[in-house]
C-alpha cells in the first residue's frame, strides 16, 4: 500500500455523479466500470429486486421508466419515497443517493485498491439544512464513516484555482447542473481563496431547457398533428418522459450539431396506430428556447455582483461548471452578459469532484482509516494543516509521555534536504511549535527528529509528515442564516451566512405563555429557519424543537428562560438543546426536519392569493404612476405562469416540481411583502396628515393649555417621522395626535351624538344586528331628549357589536418565545 | 389527574369521609358495648333507644370535628406543620378553617407553598399541586398569587416571585385577605435586605397594611439605620431582636445595625452618588487623541458584570462626550480610510466606518438601558453618536412595551385565556416595562406610550371583570390607568377610569 | 425588545488571536492555524486570551470564526477599529502596570458589592423567616 496520503471527493449530482482522488500533488478520476468518469444518478430495481445502478440503469431508462429512476436527489430532505412497482418496493431519495455513493465506493476500490471512510461530498450551495443532513445520511448508509459536505461552488472553485497559474483578483464560478443554478464571487490573494459571496437558484438548471423543448414539441404536436398531451395528465406521464428524453439528448447533439431531430417512434397510439414523432429542431431554436432560462442565471450574476459593489467587466473570468454549460447558446450568452472570458482547459463535468478531493486534503480528512503500521519510538501527537496555501505553517507538537528518555529539543527535516529548522525546545507541557518551509505546490515531506539534553539521538513516532502547499479554504462557510423564529415573527439570528463550520451558539429565549404540565393541549414550539429575510414568516422553516406539557417536569409560567443552543457540525447537521434552568430539565429531540410537504391544491390557492395581491397592487401602483413598481409586478406577474406550469406538473405526480413551486411562492411573497410596504406608506401618510388636521382643530377649540402645548410638539415629531419615512414611529405619534383630538372632540356639545351616528352607519357589520339595530332605536331617543350620558352608553354598547380591527396574521410557525 | 384534590368533588368526597368515619365511630362503640347484650336479649325498643344515643353521640363528636378543625385547623397548620414541612396536610386544614371562609383554595395553596419554603429542596409536586389549587379558584385573590409567587421563589425563579409578589400587594376586593399581604411584604422585605436594597426595605415597611412579623420588624429597623433614614435607637433595635424568632440567625444584623451610627433626620437625596470604586479617577492617564481614548473608556465601563453596573451619570456623559468627539474630529474615519486603502477597500470604508458609529451607538444604548441612567441630559448639546444612542434607546424601550401591549390586545380580542396567574403575570411585565421605559424616557415617552397601552390594558381589564370576573385582579389594573392617565394628562382616559372604578364599586 | 448588542472587545477576532491589528492576512492565518493545533493537543498556554475586558476562554470555534471575520477585508476593518484600543493602551503607557496582561485595564475596579450604592446586603435574610433562599 501507498503511503502518500489520498483524498476522496465526490460530486452527487441530480443527473450524473462523480468521484476524484488527490494524492497531495495530482487530481485523479475515479472510472467506472464501464471506463466513464461520469455515473449517471440513476437507479432501477427490477420486479426480482435485483438493482442496478449508472450507465446500466440507464438502459431501461425509455423500456421501464417506472422501475428506473433517476433525479431522485431532487426530493433529498422531503418525505417523499419513490416507488418502484414491480418489485413493490419503496426506497426514500437517501436511500437511492446511497446506492450511487456504494457504486462510486467501489469503482474507488476496484481502481485504487482502498475502500474509503472518509471522504467530502459536494452539495448545491442553497442546498437546505434537511437537505444536508438528508445527503450526510446517505453517505452512512453508504458505509462512509464520516463525511464533510462541501458546496458545489466552492468545490470548483478550489479546484479551478488548484489549476490556474497564480490568478489574483474577483472572478466567478458559473455551475448550471441539472437542477440547480449556483453562482459564486471568489476572491484570490496571496494564495488564500475567499468565497466572498454567492446567489442562487435552486431550481433552475438543464432540466428547464428540456422541459422548455418538450413545451415546444407538444405545442408542435398539437398545432400539426391535433395530438394534445399535457403534463398535468398523469396517463400522458409515459408519452412525455419519453418526450423528455428525446430533448435532452437533442440539446446535447446541438451542442455539436447545428440541427438535429427529435425523434420518438410510438409517442403515443392514435387511432390509426402507433404515432412516431419526428421533430426538425435547430440550434436557433433551441437558443430561442434556452434564452428566458438563461437570462434568469444572468439576472442572479449581476445581482450577485451589484450586491458586492461590481460591475461586469471588472471580473478577472469566469468558470463554467456542470453539463448544460458546455451548450454554445449558453457560453456565447454568458461571455457577452458578464462582459468578460470564460476559463477553458477546465472539464465542467468533474471539476465540482476535483475541488471535493483537494477540499479533503485541506480538511486533513485521509480516506483510509486502517491503522497504517506506527514504527517504534517516542509517541508525538502533531498538528498541522494537511494543505496550507502558506509557505511557512507552523507545526505544532505535544511528547504523549514526558520524562528522562523524551527529547527537550525537537527539529525537522525537509525530505528534499534542502531545508531544516532549528532545534525547537521542548516547554514544561512536553509542547514544541516549528515554523516549517514548504515548496510551493507540491507535497512536502519532512522528518522529525528529537534529542535529549545529552544530545543523545530520540526516535520520534511517527517520524514523517507531509504538508501539501496550494490554494487554501480552511472552513466550510454556512450557505444560509439560520435562526430560531419568535413570536413577534422577528429571528433572532443564530449564525449568519458565512459563519465557518462547526459551530455553536446559546441564546437566551423567553417563553411568550406558560406550559402547564400534563396538558395535551399546552405545547411550546421554537421553529428553527433558515434564510436572510428578518421576518420569521419569510424564512423557511427547518425544524422545530416542542416541548410539550406532557413532557414537562414543571409547569412552566409565562417567561420562563429557556437556554437554546443551535449546533451545525462540518456536515451541516443541526442539533439543537433547549435547557430550561427553572425545571433544570433539557430538551433535544428536533421534529420536523424535513422540507415541508407541497400539496398542489395548497399551492395552486396560494398562488391565486398571489395573483389577487399583484392585481391590487398593481391598480393602486397604476394609480399612483409609480413605474419600478408596475416594473417589479409585471416580472412577478410573469413569473406567475412558470409557477402554474409547475403546480400543473405536481398535479401530474412531479414532486420535484412541487416543490419548486413552494419555493419559488415563498420568494414570491417576500417580494410581494416589499412592495406592499411600500404602497402602504402613502396610505399611512396620508392618514397621518388627515388626522392631524382633524385633531389640531379639535385641539385648537377644545384643548386645554397642556393639551395644546402637547399637541404642537407632538405635530413636530410627526413631521419628523414623515420627512424619516419611519412607518412605526409615525404610527405612534398618529396614536397619541388622535387621542388628543378625540379628548378634546369629547368635549364638543354633540360629540356622542356624532359617535352614536358614526357607529349606527355601520350596523350592518355588527356581530347581532338585531340587537344592534334595537341599540339604535334606542340611541335616536336619547339623541331626540338630548340625553348625552344614556348616548354614551349605547354608542360604547354599539362599539362591542362592531367588528374589531384587530386582525393578527399568525405567521411565525406559531413560535411560543420572544 | 390527581393533582386537584380540592375541587367541589374532592370537597364533597372529604365530608363524606368525615360522617362515614363518624358511623364508623358510633357502630364499633356500639358492637364492643352494651349494644351486643342488648341485641341478644332481643328488646326492639331498648335497641333502637341505644342506636339513637349512638347515633346522637356520632353526630356530636363529627360536629365537635367540624368545628374544631374550622376554628383551630390553621393555626395548627400554620404553627405546627407548615414549619414541618408538611404542605398536605396544612393545605387540607387551610381548605377547612374559619379564617380562609373567603378564599379556601387561596389558602390551602399558601399553606402548601409556606411548607414548600421550609422544605430543604424544591419539591416540583409540590408546586404541581399549588397550581392546580390556583387554577382551581374562580376568583383570583392575594392567597393565590402569593402562593404562586412563594412556588416560583422555591423552584429558584427570584424575579417573578418579587414581581407577582408586588402584585398580590395591590389586589382588591373581597380577596384581598390581610395574612397574603403580610406574607408577600415580609419576602419582599428579606429579598431586598438580601440584595442591600435598604432604603427600598424601608419603604416597604412602611407602606400601608396589615401589621409586619417581628423578624420584618427587626429588618426594617435595621434598614432604616444602613439607609440612613429615621431609625430606631439601640434600644428599640435590641427589643426588635428580642421579639423576633431564630435569634442566632439575627445576631449578626442586630450588631452590624447597632454599629451603624444613627440618622435622626433623612439625609436628602444626592443629585448624583459620589463616585465609589471604578470611576474615571481610577482609569489612570487616559489617551489624548480621541479614538484610543473613547475606547480606553468604552471598554472601561463594558467590562463591567452587567449585573452590578452602576453606572453613575457623570460617567456615562463622559463617555457619550468621548465617542461625540471621535465622530465630530473625524478619527475613525481617517484611520479606517488609511487601512482600507492598504486593505485594497478604500471604496467601502465609509460604509465600515458608518458602521463603526452605529455599533458604538449601540453600545451606549444598551448601557444606558443596562444602567437606568438616560443618555439624553446628560450631554447638551447631544453631539451625533450620543443622539443615536437616545434614539436607540427610545425605540427599544418602546418596541418592548408595544409588543407586550399588542399581544395582551390580541389575546384579549380572540379571548385566549390564560390561568389567572399568568394574566397577572402579564399585565406586570407590561407595567413594568412601561414604567422602565417612563423612568428613562420621562413624561414624553409616557404620553407617547399611553395611549397604545391604555387601550391594551383597558380592553384586557375589562375582559378580565366583565367575562371572568376576576375582579381582585381587574381593579388595580384599572386603578393604575388612573393614576398613569393623570400624569400624562389624558382627559377622556381619566374620565373612562374613574367611571370603571365608580361603576364597579371603586 | 432588541437584543443586547455582542461583546466588542471580548470576541475580538484579533483579541482571539492575539494579533495586533495590521499584521497581514498570511500572518494572521497562520497564528491561527498554530492556535487550533495548540488546543487540539490542549495545551495550557492556548487556552486563555486577553483582551480589555479581561481573559477570556479560547476554543477552536472561537479562533475558525475569527480566522473567518478577518478573511473579509470589510470585516477585518471593522474589527481593526475595535482593536485599535492595543494601541490606546500602548500610547498611554499604561500597560507597563499591567503585568502579563496588556489589556487588563490599568485599575480593574474591585468587585462591586451590590447594584444600589446603599452598602451590602446580609446573606440569611430569608432565614430569618424559616424560608428556603431562592
Amino acid at each position: 500500500m501507498t503511503t502518500s496520503p489520498r483524498y476522496v471527493g465526490i460530486d452527487l449530482g441530480t443527473t450524473n455523479s462523480a468521484a476524484a482522488v488527490f494524492d497531495g500533488d495530482t487530481v485523479t478520476l475515479v472510472r467506472n466500470a464501464q471506463g466513464g468518469t461520469l455515473t449517471p444518478s440513476i437507479v432501477r430495481i427490477d420486479g426480482r429486486g435485483n438493482l442496478l445502478v449508472g450507465s446500466r440503469a440507464r438502459r431501461y431508462l425509455e423500456s421501464d421508466p417506472d422501475n428506473t429512476r433517476l433525479e431522485f436527489k431532487r426530493l433529498m430532505g422531503t418525505s417523499q419515497e419513490v416507488e418502484f412497482p414491480a418489485s413493490g418496493q419503496r426506497r426514500t431519495p437517501e436511500a437511492l443517493s446511497a446506492e450511487i455513493l456504494k457504486s462510486l465506493r467501489a469503482d474507488i476500490q476496484e481502481q485504487f485498491g482502498f475502500v474509503p471512510d472518509y471522504a467530502v461530498i459536494s452539495v448545491p450551495a442553497l442546498f437546505e439544512l434537511p437537505q444536508s443532513a438528508a445527503t450526510s445520511e446517505a453517505a452512512r448508509l453508504a458505509g462512509f464513516r464520516r463525511v464533510e459536505l462541501l458546496q458545489e461552488p466552492i468545490a470548483s472553485a478550489l479546484a479551478a484555482g488548484w489549476s490556474a497559474d497564480e490568478a489574483i483578483g474577483s472572478w466567478l464560478v458559473y455551475d448550471l447542473g441539472g437542477g440547480t443554478f449556483d453562482v459564486s464571487l471568489l476572491e484570490t490573494r496571496d494564495g488564500l481563496l475567499r468565497v466572498v459571496g454567492h446567489d442562487g437558484d435552486n431550481f433552475l438548471g438543464g432540466k428547464d431547457f428540456d422541459w422548455a423543448i418538450v413545451e415546444w414539441a407538444l405545442g408542435e404536436l398539437k398545432a400539426r398533428e391535433g395530438i394534445e398531451l399535457s403534463r398535468a395528465n398523469p396517463a400522458h406521464a409515459g408519452a412525455i418522459r419519453k418526450l423528455k428524453l428525446a430533448a435532452e439528448e437533442a440539446k446535447i447533439e446541438l451542442s455539436r450539431a447545428s440541427s438535429t431531430v427529435l425523434a420518438v417512434p410510438a409517442l403515443v397510439q392514435k387511432d390509426d396506430g402507433p404515432f412516431d414523432l419526428d421533430l426538425e429542431l435547430t440550434r436557433a431554436t433551441l437558443e430561442r428556447l434556452c434564452q428566458p432560462a438563461i437570462e434568469r442565471t444572468l439576472t442572479v450574476c449581476r445581482r450577485l455582483l451589484e450586491t458586492h459593489g461590481l460591475a461586469p467587466g471588472q471580473l478577472s473570468h469566469v468558470v463554467m461548471v456542470g453539463g448544460p454549460s458546455v451548450m454554445p447558446a449558453v457560453r456565447k450568452l454568458v461571455g457577452e452578459g458578464l462582459a468578460c472570458a470564460l476559463a477553458d482547459r477546465l472539464d465542467p463535468m468533474t471539476l465540482v469532484a476535483q475541488g471535493a478531493a483537494i477540499y479533503a486534503a485541506t480538511a486533513g480528512l485521509e480516506a483510509r482509516t486502517q491503522e497504517i503500521a506506527v514504527s517504534e519510538g517516542q509517541k508525538v501527537w502533531l498538528q498541522y494543516p494537511a494543505m496550507s496555501s502558506d509557505l511557512t505553517p507552523h507545526v505544532v507538537g505535544r511528547l504523549v509521555e514526558t520524562g528522562r528518555s523524551a527529547p527537550s529539543q525537537i527539529r525537522m527535516v525537509r525530505a528534499d534536504g534542502l531545508w531544516e529548522s532549528p532545534w525547537a525546545p521542548v516547554d514544561d507541557e512536553g509542547a514544541f511549535v516549528i515554523t516549517t518551509s514548504l515548496i510551493a505546490r507540491r507535497p512536502n515531506v519532512f522528518k522529525i527528529e528529537g534529542r535529549r539534553d545529552d544530545g543523545a539521538h530520540v526516535h520520534l513516532a511517527p517520524s514523517t509528515l507531509t504538508i501539501v502547499q496550494g490554494l487554501t479554504i480552511s472552513d466550510p462557510p454556512l450557505s444560509r442564516t439560520i435562526g430560531v423564529a419568535l413570536a413577534n415573527d422577528q429571528v433572532r439570528v443564530y449564525f449568519e451566512r458565512g459563519a465557518p463550520l462547526p459551530t455553536r451558539r446559546t441564546f437566551t429565549l423567553m417563553t411568550v405563555e406558560g406550559v402547564a404540565k400534563g396538558s395535551r393541549e399546552s405545547l411550546l414550539k421554537i421553529p428553527i429557519v433558515q434564510g436572510e429575510h428578518d421576518e420569521a414568516h419569510l424564512c423557511r422553516l427547518v425544524g422545530t424543537l416542542e416541548i410539550a406539557g406532557e413532557a414537562v417536569k414543571e409547569s412552566l409560567p409565562s417567561g420562563s428562560e429557556i437556554e437554546m443552543t443551535l449546533e451545525l457540525d462540518r456536515g451541516g447537521r443541526l442539533s439543537a438543546r433547549a435547557l430550561i434552568p427553572a425545571i433544570d430539565q433539557v430538551f433535544e429531540d428536533v421534529a420536523q426536519l424535513l422540507v415541508p410537504e407541497a400539496d398542489p391544491e395548497v399551492l395552486a390557492a396560494s398562488i391565486d392569493a398571489a395573483r389577487e395581491r399583484i392585481a391590487s397592487l398593481r391598480a393602486d401602483a397604476f394609480r399612483r404612476s409609480a413605474r419600478p413598481q408596475l416594473d417589479r409586478l409585471s416580472s412577478l406577474d410573469a413569473s406567475l405562469g412558470d409557477l402554474e406550469a409547475d403546480i400543473a406538473a405536481a398535479r401530474g405526480g412531479d414532486a420535484d416540481a412541487a416543490q419548486k413551486a413552494r419555493r419559488a411562492l415563498l420568494e414570491l411573497d417576500a417580494h410581494l411583502e416589499e412592495l406592499e410596504l411600500d404602497r402602504k406608506w402613502p396610505e399611512i401618510d396620508e392618514d397621518a396628515r388627515d388626522s392631524l388636521i382633524w385633531a389640531t382643530s379639535w385641539v385648537a377649540e377644545y384643548g386645554l393649555p397642556h393639551e395644546q402645548r402637547l399637541m404642537s410638539e407632538t405635530a413636530k415629531s410627526l413631521e419628523k417621522a414623515r420627512k424619516d419615512r419611519d412607518p412605526v414611529e409615525l404610527q405612534r405619534q398618529l396614536r397619541l395626535i388622535s387621542r388628543l383630538g378625540n379628548t378634546a372632540s369629547l368635549r364638543h356639545p354633540e360629540a356622542w351624538t356624532r359617535r352614536f351616528e358614526h357607529a349606527a352607519s355601520q350596523v350592518g357589520n355588527a356581530s347581532d344586528i338585531v340587537k344592534a339595530q334595537a341599540l339604535v332605536k334606542e340611541g335616536r331617543e336619547a339623541a331626540a331628549r338630548e340625553d348625552q350620558g344614556a348616548l354614551r352608553s349605547i354608542t360604547q354598547k354599539l362599539w362591542q357589536l362592531l367588528p374589531s380591527d384587530v386582525e393578527k396574521r399568525r405567521l411565525s410557525y406559531d413560535s411560543g418565545v420572544r | 389527574m390527581s393533582a386537584r384534590p380540592w375541587t367541589r368533588a374532592g370537597r364533597r368526597r372529604s365530608a363524606l369521609a368525615l360522617v362515614a368515619a363518624a358511623l364508623l365511630v358510633g357502630g364499633l362503640v356500639g358492637r364492643l358495648g352494651a349494644g351486643g347484650a342488648i341485641a341478644r336479649r332481643g328488646d326492639p325498643a331498648l335497641v333502637f333507644a341505644v342506636l339513637m344515643v349512638l347515633v346522637t353521640v356520632g353526630l356530636t363528636l363529627l360536629g365537635l370535628l367540624i368545628t374544631l378543625r374550622g376554628a383551630f385547623g390553621w393555626p395548627l397548620a400554620r404553627f405546627v406543620l407548615i414549619p414541618l414541612g408538611l404542605g398536605r396536610p396544612a393545605a387540607y386544614l387551610a381548605r377547612h378553617a374559619n379564617q380562609w371562609q373567603r378564599d379556601p383554595e387561596g389558602g390551602a395553596a399558601l399553606a402548601e407553598a409556606l411548607a414548600l419554603l421550609r422544605r430543604p429542596r424544591h419539591d416540583p409536586a409540590a408546586a404541581e399541586r399549588i397550581a392546580a389549587l390556583v387554577d382551581s379558584v374562580a376568583t383570583i385573590g392575594a392567597a393565590g398569587i402569593t402562593a404562586s409567587a412563594l412556588a416560583s421563589a422555591s423552584r429558584g425563579d427570584r424575579d417573578g416571585a418579587r414581581e407577582l409578589l408586588l402584585g398580590a400587594l395591590e389586589i382588591e376586593g373581597t380577596k384581598a385577605l390581610p395574612f397574603p399581604q403580610r406574607i408577600a411584604r415580609a419576602w419582599l422585605i428579606a429579598d431586598a435586605a438580601e440584595r442591600g436594597r435598604w432604603r427600598r426595605v424601608v419603604e416597604l415597611a412602611d407602606a400601608r397594611g396589615p401589621a409586619l412579623p417581628a423578624s420584618a420588624r427587626l429588618l426594617a429597623g435595621a434598614a432604616a439605620r444602613f439607609a440612613g433614614t429615621h431609625s430606631p435607637t439601640d434600644t428599640g433595635l435590641w427589643i426588635l431582636w428580642l421579639l423576633s424568632p431564630g435569634h442566632k440567625d439575627s445576631r449578626p444584623l442586630l450588631e452590624r445595625a447597632i454599629a451603624t451610627p444613627r440618622v435622626l433626620h433623612r439625609r436628602p437625596d444626592l443629585e448624583e452618588a459620589p463616585a465609589r470604586g471604578g470611576g474615571v479617577d481610577e482609569l489612570g492617564p487616559l489617551p489624548s487623541e480621541p479614538l484610543p481614548r473613547a475606547l480606553a473608556l468604552h471598554a472601561h465601563w463594558i467590562a463591567r458584570d452587567p449585573l452590578h453596573l452602576r453606572l453613575v451619570p457623570s460617567r456615562l456623559g463622559d463617555l457619550c462626550r468621548a465617542w461625540d468627539e471621535v465622530h465630530r474630529s473625524g478619527a475613525a474615519r481617517r484611520q479606517a480610510e488609511a487601512r482600507a486603502a492598504r486593505l485594497g477597500i478604500l471604496g467601502q470604508a465609509e460604509a465600515i466606518v458608518e458602521r463603526f458609529h452605529d455599533e458604538v451607538a449601540a453600545d451606549l444604548a444598551d448601557l444606558s438601558l443596562r444602567s437606568g441612567v438616560a443618555i439624553a441630559g446628560l450631554v447638551d448639546p447631544p453631539g451625533e453618536l450620543s443622539q443615536r444612542a437616545i434614539f436607540r434607546v427610545r425605540s427599544q424601550l418602546l418596541e418592548g412595551v408595544e409588543e407586550l401591549a399588542e399581544t395582551m390586545e390580541s389575546r384579549t380580542v380572540d379571548k385566549r385565556a390564560l390561568p389567572a396567574v399568568e394574566e397577572w403575570r402579564a399585565w406586570s411585565e407590561l407595567r413594568r416595562r412601561y414604567e422602565r421605559a417612563g423612568a428613562l424616557g420621562g413624561l414624553d415617552l409616557r404620553r407617547l406610550m399611553f395611549p397604545q397601552v391604555h387601550r391594551s390594558a383597558c380592553n384586557f381589564a375589562v375582559w378580565l371583570w366583565n367575562e371572568r370576573k376576576e375582579t381582585g385582579i381587574a381593579k388595580p389594573i384599572f386603578r393604575w390607568l388612573l393614576t398613569e392617565a393623570e400624569a400624562v394628562g389624558d382627559e377622556a382616559a381619566i374620565d373612562l377610569q374613574r367611571r370603571n372604578l365608580g361603576v364597579k364599586g371603586g | 425588545m432588541a437584543a443586547t448588542p455582542p461583546p466588542r472587545f471580548a470576541h475580538n477576532p484579533f483579541f482571539v488571536l492575539g494579533a495586533e491589528p495590521d499584521r497581514p492576512r498570511v500572518e494572521l492565518e497562520r497564528e491561527g492555524q498554530k492556535l487550533l493545533g495548540m488546543l487540539e493537543l490542549g495545551l495550557r498556554s492556548a487556552a486563555t486570551y486577553a483582551t480589555p475586558t479581561g481573559p477570556e476562554a479560547r476554543t477552536p470555534e472561537a479562533v475558525r470564526a475569527a480566522l473567518a471575520e478577518l478573511r473579509a477585508p470589510e470585516k477585518r476593518l471593522l474589527h481593526e477599529l475595535w482593536a485599535s484600543f492595543a494601541r490606546a493602551e500602548a500610547d498611554a503607557d499604561a500597560s507597563a502596570s499591567a503585568g502579563a496582561d496588556p489589556f487588563r485595564s490599568p485599575a480593574q475596579p474591585s468587585a462591586p458589592k451590590s447594584d444600589d450604592d446603599e452598602g451590602p446586603g446580609i446573606a440569611g435574610a430569608f432565614a430569618l423567616f424559616g424560608w428556603r433562599r431562592p
